[in-house]
């Protein structure tokens, strides 16, 4: 593209007053109307750089910087912060902090406002931003009324009623579930073809930033990896790897094709490149398997688990009222087995009651009807911090739980309080250390790791309780590509110990390639409760649920009359249905 | 929260907040005058008006309930230490708890007058408290702050405000998250009794939400910057904040009430309100007290009290009890009093035991 460029950043290097080097020679530029996607594992520089574009750095945080920054001919160490703001909008990773008002009109209101702009202009701006963000009618609620998804579309809106050039967006679906994701991107994607915004994604959703953006900058350890057009940079498979970022599960799969058929790579080069969707994907497959280049080979899938008769988990027709005001009904008629080393997924839209119905296992909630059996125990006669023995629940956020000065203090807490010998608590916090592999930190105080690391300390603290069933609330959140692998070959783990685990996530590639059975919610109720395989198939349900099914299954399920026989849910799976054909 | 704002479209939504806030100095100002047991009845005249104006502003009662629930611990509190160190009033026993002369006067003895004076500063306390939720319960924020930026009150003093109010729930809401997190770690912290609580909870609770507010706070200085806080002197304001015609007529109101008030308090007070008040209570008291003695119910307590003294143990305690205005039903109250505390303990014994008990 040649148009005139918005950003332009040369031979940038950053250190934090008294901190690690943050940024080292960052070179790049985005025109206007381009969605520039920012990539890279937690703690690459991401949300520095952004800083950096909106006067944030210097005014709140300040370092050493060197090298130059300019949008729109301004130099943010030399323009107030306040003539950055009509120019560059920056919306934050958590929706929560960046509510300065009490409700959501005066929210949008309150960037145009400060700079005196005229009233009925601001009224105007309002309107527009809440319409586009899908937030109309929603003007007079507080903060916590909204549910994650309605926040982070509020807190887009308010960066949209700066009427900004440039909007630089730091993780803006992290807690959207997979369609309001796909939502808020498409109305970025408008922006910047309409409104001829220059945006700035930082995500960690590789497929939507593949699909929108013109240009991804990659990042790692505060250095540029890659800089290219969505195809150059998704074909560099070994080297995103090694960053920590995911390409698209379609990407993935070309590159191991590649790796494992001698010449595909030079067929999906000549038809334009790597591919991205997966519609681009099926007709490069298809067409290579009527050309005779490729051909399917059908292999049985291992058997799915063997599931023990032996139930931990019963959740019998419950229902739950949350009291307020209004009485809202979280749970409805809700009927669940969980058996022993089972590894269920609980997916659903933001607000369905997933969480809801996971804090009923441990008796953080009581059933206003119905009964939840753990072990065969009626919970509600049980106090939470017995339960606690043979359930362990980590939770979405880290911080409300950390206090301890050092990390080992920190697992030994939970141990403590369950009265157990001296040298059994040092054992079992080695052990927990070993498993989420932070030995190296373990006299190290919590606040100060980054929040993957917290949120392992507390998965570590949640191990080291020696659970029988272990749930895992959103895994993903604000984590990175490995982050949330992490944590789901840990459940693996323990599932094969033989505990049992639960997990809730948005992710809809993490539940195909971890969970044995998938739960939906849409509503308060269960919708559909059965194998993985089975469940996504079934379209009409996802789709109520607001959910999309992994690019992998979409793909697999399009190519049925080529002899792909079942659904299959990861790249290795259908690598190795796919071989190199006599042609 | 109890005292959030709530979209009712009541004429006090409509008001101007500063009328309001106009009211609870008032408020203030006329308790601070009020010192002596013959303000009792002007407190209650106050009283009465300003529960019309939870009338007309809609607010749930059950709000002040839970207020005044707040505060019973207060005031039975009030009501024991004014009674037993109060000497300038009605100097005649109510009950004698126990004796304790001091310079001639005895400490332990609850005097009629201590009590009324108890009764007084209930009262003040209430005048005052009972206005706060008027103001908080129907003025939408951005309205108080668009008042109050009118008045050329600073916008950072302004914003700091509502950062305040916005936190309250805030702070709320991650306690009890961080809360049910400690509990899933086997923290049990519904077992543990008032003192364990204080000695050793407090510390996993108090630590995260601190360094949570305390990132909170940094987030929020990221947000306002990027949104030009504090760019011009002179933030446009969407309310129209002007005073309406209902805001002076408000204003004549409360202003009126209040002057009416000063007027009693400092020109002719006990020749009208307190008079009344003496009146009505002397009549209703001796209507109750005449239909109690025809009915004969008196004469029944009198021998069950009279029982009570006989019964060897209770004599000893209850001798004291006997000497009060309550023609001598001091064993019956000492009594009733024991049975309501022991039932009290027995029964939280009862429903902790079936509520919760630990896993095997």
């Amino acid at each position: 593209m040649t148009q005139k460029s918005v950003v332009k950043v040369e031979s940038l290097t950053f250190t934090y007053e008294r901190g690690p080097l943050a940024l080292e020679d960052i070179n790049f530029e985005v025109g206007s109307g381009e969605i520039l996607g920012i990539l890279g594992s937690n703690g690459a520089g991401k949300t520095t750089l952004c800083f950096h574009l909106n006067g944030i750095i210097p005014t709140v945080f300040t370092g050493v910087e060197n090298g130059r920054v300019e949008i729109h001919n301004l130099d943010p160490w030399e323009t107030p912060i306040i003539e950055l703001s009509k120019i560059a909008s920056m919306v934050l990773q958590d929706p929560e902090t960046q509510f300065t008002t009490t409700n959501v009109e005066s929210e949008l209101q309150f960037g145009p406002c400060n700079l005196g702009i005229d009233r009925d202009e601001i009224l105007r701006r309002v309107a527009w931003a809440a319409k586009v963000c899908g937030i109309t009618g929603l003007e007079e609620r507080k903060p916590k009324e909204l549910s994650g998804g309605q926040k982070q579309r509020v807190a887009l809106a308010a960066g949209l009623t700066m009427l900004p050039k440039v909007l630089i967006l730091d993780e803006p679906t992290s807690q959207l579930d997979p369609v309001g994701t796909t939502e808020v991107f498409d109305v970025v994607h408008e922006l910047a073809k309409k409104e001829e915004m220059t945006i700035m994604i930082a995500s960690h959703k590789t497929e939507e930033v593949a699909r929108l953006a013109s240009k991804i900058l990659v990042l790692h350890e505060g250095k540029v990896a890659t800089l290219g057009t969505p195809k150059e940079v998704f074909s560099q498979h070994e080297l995103l790897r090694e960053v920590g970022v995911n390409p698209p599960a379609v990407s993935t799969l070309a590159s191991k094709l590649a790796e494992k058929i001698p010449g595909f790579k030079e067929k999906y080069e000549q038809s334009g490149g790597i591919p991205l969707t997966v519609d681009e994907t099926y007709s490069l497959l298809t067409g290579l398997i009527d050309q005779g280049f490729l051909k399917v080979e059908w292999k049985d899938l291992p058997p799915s688990p063997k599931v023990s008769s032996d139930l931990v988990l019963e959740v019998d027709d419950v229902t739950f009222v949350y009291p307020a005001r209004v009485p809202v009904t979280a749970l409805k008629n809700i009927n669940l087995n969980i058996h022993r080393g089972e590894f269920i997924a609980i997916i659903g839209q933001n607000g369905s009651g997933k969480t809801t119905l996971v804090k009923h296992f441990l008796g953080l909630l009581e059933a206003t009807e119905g009964v939840v059996r753990v072990e065969g125990e009626d919970v509600s006669e049980l106090t939470t911090g017995s339960i606690a023995k043979s359930v362990s629940l980590i939770l979405q956020n880290p911080d409300y739980q950390l206090f301890s000065i050092s990390v080992q203090k920190e697992i030994e807490f939970g141990l403590r309080n369950l009265g157990l010998p001296e040298d059994e608590i040092k054992e079992r916090v080695d052990t927990a250390l070993e498993e989420v592999d932070l030995e190296d930190v373990r006299d190290i105080f919590p606040f100060r790791l980054s929040f993957g690391d917290r949120r392992k300390v507390a998965a570590a603290a949640g191990i080291a309780m020696d659970p029988d069933i272990f749930i895992l609330d959103e895994p993903t959140t604000a984590q990175d590509y490995r982050g949330r692998h992490v944590l789901c070959q840990i459940a693996s783990r323990m599932r094969d110990q033989g505990k049992t685990v639960v997990m809730i996530s948005h992710d809809m590639d993490l539940v195909a390639q971890y969970a044995d059975r998938v739960v939906i919610m849409t509503d308060a109720e269960i919708v559909a409760n059965g194998p993985k395989r089975e469940i996504f198939e079934m379209h009409d349900i996802m789709k109520k649920a607001f959910l999309k099914t992994p690019q992998i299954t979409q793909l697999s399920q399009k190519m049925k009359d080529y002899g792909i026989r079942e659904t299959l849910v990861t790249v290795d799976e259908l690598v190795d249905c796919l071989e190199a054909g006599g042609a | 929260m109890a005292f959030e704002y709530v979209k009712k479209d009541t004429v006090l939504d409509r008001m101007n907040p500063l009328v309001k806030l106009l009211y609870m100095s008032l408020a203030l100002l006329l308790v601070v005058q009020c010192t002596s047991i013959s303000h009792i009845s002007i407190l209650l005249i106050w009283i009465f008006f300003a529960t019309l104006w939870w009338k007309v502003g809609q607010v749930e009662l059950n709000s002040l309930g839970f207020l005044l629930k707040l505060l019973s611990f207060l005031f039975v509190f009030l009501f024991l230490i004014q009674g037993l160190m109060y000497r300038f009033g009605d100097p005649t026993v109510f009950i004698k708890l126990f004796d304790l002369p001091v310079v001639g006067n005895n400490y332990g003895e609850i005097t009629v007058g201590g009590l009324m004076y108890g009764f007084l500063i209930m009262l003040r306390v209430i005048s005052v408290v009972m206005v706060v939720p008027i103001f908080t319960m129907t003025s939408p924020m951005n309205k108080i702050s668009g008042s109050l930026a009118k008045m050329k009150v600073p916008q950072k003093i302004i914003f700091m405000f509502i950062t305040a109010m916005r936190f309250v729930p805030l702070v709320q809401e991650s306690m009890d998250n961080i809360i049910e997190a400690q509990k899933t770690r086997g923290f049990d912290i519904d077992a543990a009794n008032m003192f364990q609580k204080l000695r050793r909870a407090y510390v996993p609770i108090i630590t995260p939400l601190l360094l949570l507010m305390f990132r909170r706070a940094m987030d929020l200085e990221v947000a306002i910057n990027a949104r030009a806080f504090g760019a011009k002197k002179d933030r446009t304001e969407i309310d129209d904040n002007s005073f309406k015609a209902r805001d002076y007529i408000a204003i004549f109101l409360i202003v009126a009430l209040f002057a009416v008030e000063m007027y009693l308090l400092y020109f002719d007070p006990t020749s009208i309100t307190w008079v009344y008040l003496v009146l009505f209570v002397t009549t209703s008291t001796a209507l109750v007290g005449n239909f109690l003695v025809s009915t004969g119910i008196v004469f029944a307590i009198q021998q069950l009290n009279q029982f009570i003294l006989s019964i060897p143990v209770l004599d000893m305690i209850g001798g004291f009890f006997d000497q009060n205005i309550l023609l001598g039903y001091g064993g019956i109250i000492a009594v009733l009093l024991i049975l309501w505390i022991i039932y009290k303990l027995v029964r939280r014994r009862m429903t902790m035991k079936t509520k919760k008990r630990a896993k095997a």
